[in-house]
């Protein structure tokens, strides 16, 4: 199969801001989803869907953008990438609702990218 | 129209590197140099099309960018979302607290035009236009 990008992530402190932000310049509808993120509906038959995803005020860590690729198994992909002198961040986790599975790694230039696995 | 997020970046310093990471992990993604002039850009650009007919048409186009080594910029993913007009556009970024980036660049070729910008929490995406 294919290995399409299918998903993206916004990320940052201040999530009533950054969604205020997309939903005002670009028509963006955000829906509330657990642990504080907010589903992303761009309104359009084209492109990809998304989330925003909130970052804690006393984080490190600031804001990031992410993609998310599709592959048939985590698993296998997580072993091609460490191979290929990738690093995984995140080991495969569950999502809800059933909606399949995801991990995250770094690449060699130190981008983060997703993976999802479907159920 | 909507705004829809239509295209990817992945931006590193050793772009061929980089290429030929997702080359071997994707294996269906085809990887290709962009073939602008040099006078465009100082380095190759690969562009990504992970979706080649006959196969899935799910997904979104993208490339990989190769930082220059002159550039203060270590590495970056970013998406692109299209607009109806993107001097229209940045005149409300700029309203709703965003800041613009790179002002409106026309892409040879008749490709449209792309500009890019921070968000209010520092995330930087691009706009483009066909």
């Amino acid at each position: 199969m294919a290995n399409p990008v299918i998903f993206f992530e916004i990320a940052g402190k201040g999530i009533e801001k950054l969604s205020e932000f997309y939903a005002s310049v670009f028509g963006w509808k955000m829906s509330p989803a657990p642990d504080g993120v907010l589903g992303v509906d761009t309104d359009t038959e084209e492109g990809i869907q998304g989330i925003l995803h909130p970052v804690e005020d006393d984080s490190d860590y600031s804001n990031h953008v992410m993609i998310y690729v599709r592959v048939d198994d985590l698993e296998t992909s997580i072993n091609n990438l460490e191979r290929l002198g990738g690093k995984v961040f995140m080991k495969p986790q569950g999502l809800p609702n059933n909606m399949g599975s995801f991990a995250i790694f770094t690449d060699p230039s130190g981008n983060f990218i997703g993976l999802h696995q479907n159920p | 129209m909507g705004n829809p997020v239509m295209f990817f970046e992945i931006a590193g310093k050793n772009g061929e590197s980089l290429r030929d990471f997702y080359s071997a992990l994707f294996d269906e993604w085809a990887i290709l140099p962009f073939g602008w002039s040099k006078s465009h850009f100082p380095n190759d650009i690969f562009a990504i099309d992970p979706t080649p007919p006959p196969m899935s048409d799910e997904g979104i186009k993208g490339h990989i960018f190769p930082i220059p080594d002159a550039m203060n910029l270590s590495n970056r993913v970013s998406i692109f979302i299209q607009v109806e007009d993107i001097e229209e556009t940045l005149n409300q970024i700029e309203n709703k607290g965003g800041k613009m980036l790179v002002t409106k660049q026309v892409l040879p070729d008749g490709m449209g035009a792309i500009a890019m910008f921070a968000d209010p929490s520092g995330n930087i995406i691009g706009l483009y236009q066909v």
